[in-house]
Order: structure tokens, then sequence, then C-alpha cells
């Protein structure tokens, strides 16, 4: 009876933990060739509600922006966003790994 | 009481045309036209014979607007300048970025030496591309203080050593030259330019023999 509640337990705890999880949103920018500029671009992404935390890639032209556990970034006001610091995005991709995995296996393909 | 009007005129004459000057020099010592919408850029600028401040805030993705209070130390003038600017063109490409701008703004020059508050107007088109390795601009600047006209062409080449990424300080290292109308010589200087995030830092001195205080160190911050 002990083990079959524990199990249950279990069975719970990872069906609610999909649901729970952050995604990282990975926008490809193009033109984004010069750090000063793309400051402001993280500083517009870290003034989301949503945000968790940014990375910015200029040698693969890409913003990598994290969101809070149980909140969600709108890829529409993110484009917005990037439009008005003078940017395009060209691509949006969303990935289910952590925001320090994605900046690790940037890290990585730069060595 | 002639001559000391002729002589006022001409005192005048010769501040507006040092007021022009520094317009030509401060807006050469701007970084450009790039301030995202709602975002404020200060920019200060020291050479041995003027100081400046500057506010720029981006209105649209398109349009900014700016202000800026220059104190030259030899004229004893204080220069005020409002300036807008328009994006009039940006292409993109993966690894670069090209814009073209037109600006215009009035100007006001005051202190002991102009008696009163004199007005003016300035105004000109920038264009610039860039990628991480190199940077080019083309500018042309117009000033009309009184009675005094001035215009200059500028062109930029900066190069920059190694590809620095958003977390690196970017190094680039450059030369600018700059013709003034009627002017005899080309004018030559070279700079170095360091960036990190939101932080920026030119510095340079011109080579020419007659310019030699055209040293100027310029520093900007992006809010």
């Amino acid at each position: 009876m002990k083990q079959s509640f524990i199990t249950a337990l279990a069975l719970a705890a990872a069906l609610a933990a999909p649901a729970a999880f952050a995604e990282t949103v990975k926008l490809k920018v193009d033109g984004m060739v010069c750090g000063f500029c793309a400051s402001s671009i993280e500083k517009k992404m870290r003034a989301n509600k949503a945000t968790a935390d940014v990375y910015v890639n200029l040698e693969k032209k890409v913003v990598a922006v994290s969101e809070k556990a149980g909140q969600k970034l709108d890829d529409a006001a993110l484009k917005a966003q990037i439009a008005d610091a003078g940017y395009e995005v060209k691509a949006i991709e969303r990935v289910a790994t952590p925001l320090a995995d994605v900046k690790n296996e940037y890290k990585a393909k730069k060595s | 009481m002639k001559v000391l009007s002729s002589r006022r005129i001409l005192r005048s004459a010769k501040v507006c045309a040092a007021a022009a000057s520094a317009v030509l020099l401060v807006t050469n010592a701007h970084a450009g036209f790039f301030i995202p919408k709602g975002s404020t850029m200060a920019m200060g600028m020291y050479t041995p014979s003027e100081s400046t401040f500057e506010v720029s805030y981006g209105l649209t993705r398109d349009t900014s607007i700016a202000a800026s209070v220059s104190r030259m130390s030899d004229e004893k003038v204080t220069l005020t300048r409002l300036q807008a600017s328009r994006l009039v063109g940006r292409v993109f490409h993966e690894d670069g970025i090209g814009n073209a701008y037109v600006f215009a703004g009035p100007l006001a020059v005051s202190g002991n030496a102009t008696n009163g508050t004199r007005y003016g107007v300035h105004g000109g088109v920038w264009a610039d591309y860039e990628t991480r390795r190199i940077y080019g601009r083309v500018s042309w600047h117009g000033v009309k203080a009184s009675a005094y006209r001035s215009s200059e062409v500028v062109a930029q080449a900066a190069l920059a050593p190694y590809l620095a990424d958003y977390e690196d300080i970017a190094s680039w290292g450059g030369v600018q030259l700059k013709r003034k109308n009627g002017a005899t010589q080309t004018e030559l200087t070279p700079f170095v330019r360091f960036f990190r995030k939101d932080w920026w830092i030119d510095a340079g001195m011109s080579v020419n023999r007659a310019n030699r205080k055209d040293l100027f160190v310029n520093v900007m911050h992006l809010f």
C-alpha cells in the first residue's frame, strides 16, 4: 500500500513536471554585429516579466531568452521588441534546454 | 561707433565660426544614430578646447532626438544644440548592417563674446556599414550660424584586430579623413575604439600640425 502510494506520487510529479518546465527561446537576429547596439536587445529582453535570463552570441547572431517557471514569452512580442531595437528576427526556435546549456553549447562550438 | 560695430560683427562672426566648428566636431565624435526605440544614450566628449555632453533618445525605431551642450574654453562660449535624426534606409546581411540617416536641428550660441544669444541651424546626411571586422562611414554636415556657413565631409574606416563576442571587450583601430569646405588640407585623425555591452570609448588625435589640439576622448553609455 505504502509502495503504491509512493509510485503514484512519483508518477504525478513526473506528469506535472513538463507543465512547469521553462523553455529557452532562441532568436536568430540578422545584422547583429555590434555589442554596444546589441546591449539594447538584452535590456529589452530582460525587461519582460517572463524572462529569467538572456544570452547574446554575436558570432552566431543568436539571442537566447529563458522563461521563468510557469510563465510564457510571446514570440510576436519578442520579434516586435527586437524590431524596435533596430534589428530583424529571421527565425525563432523553442528548445527544452536550460539557458546555461544553450550557452555552453555555443561556447563549445566556438572553441 | 562704426568701428566698434564692425569689431563686434567680426568678433561675433569668429564666435559663430568657432561654434560651427564645434558643432561639426561634436557630430564627428558621435557614434551614430543607432538608438533603439525607448532607449536613452548619454555621451560625454572632451578635447583640450571643448567639452560636450549629449543625451539622445529613440522615439521610434527610425527616429531619434538629441540635445547637447558644448562649452568651448578658448572662445568662452556655450553652444546648445537640438537634433532630430531619421533612418532613411537600413540593409541587413547575416554578418553586416548598413544604415543611412538624415539629421537636422537648431542651435544657439551664447557667451560674453556673442553679445547675446545667436541662433543657427545644422543638418546633414550619414551612411555607415559595419560587420564584426570592418566599419566604414561617410557623412556630410552643414552649419549656418548668423552669417557664417560651413560644411564638411567626413569618412571613417576602422578594423577590428580580433572578432569580439558580446561579453568581450571589442577593440577597433581606424582613421578619419575630414575635409572642410574651402580648406586646402584634408585632416587625418587616427583613433582607437573600445566597447563592451553598453559602454563605448573613442579616442584619437589629428596628425595635422595645425590641429594638434584635436585630441578627443568620447565616452558613451546606453541606458
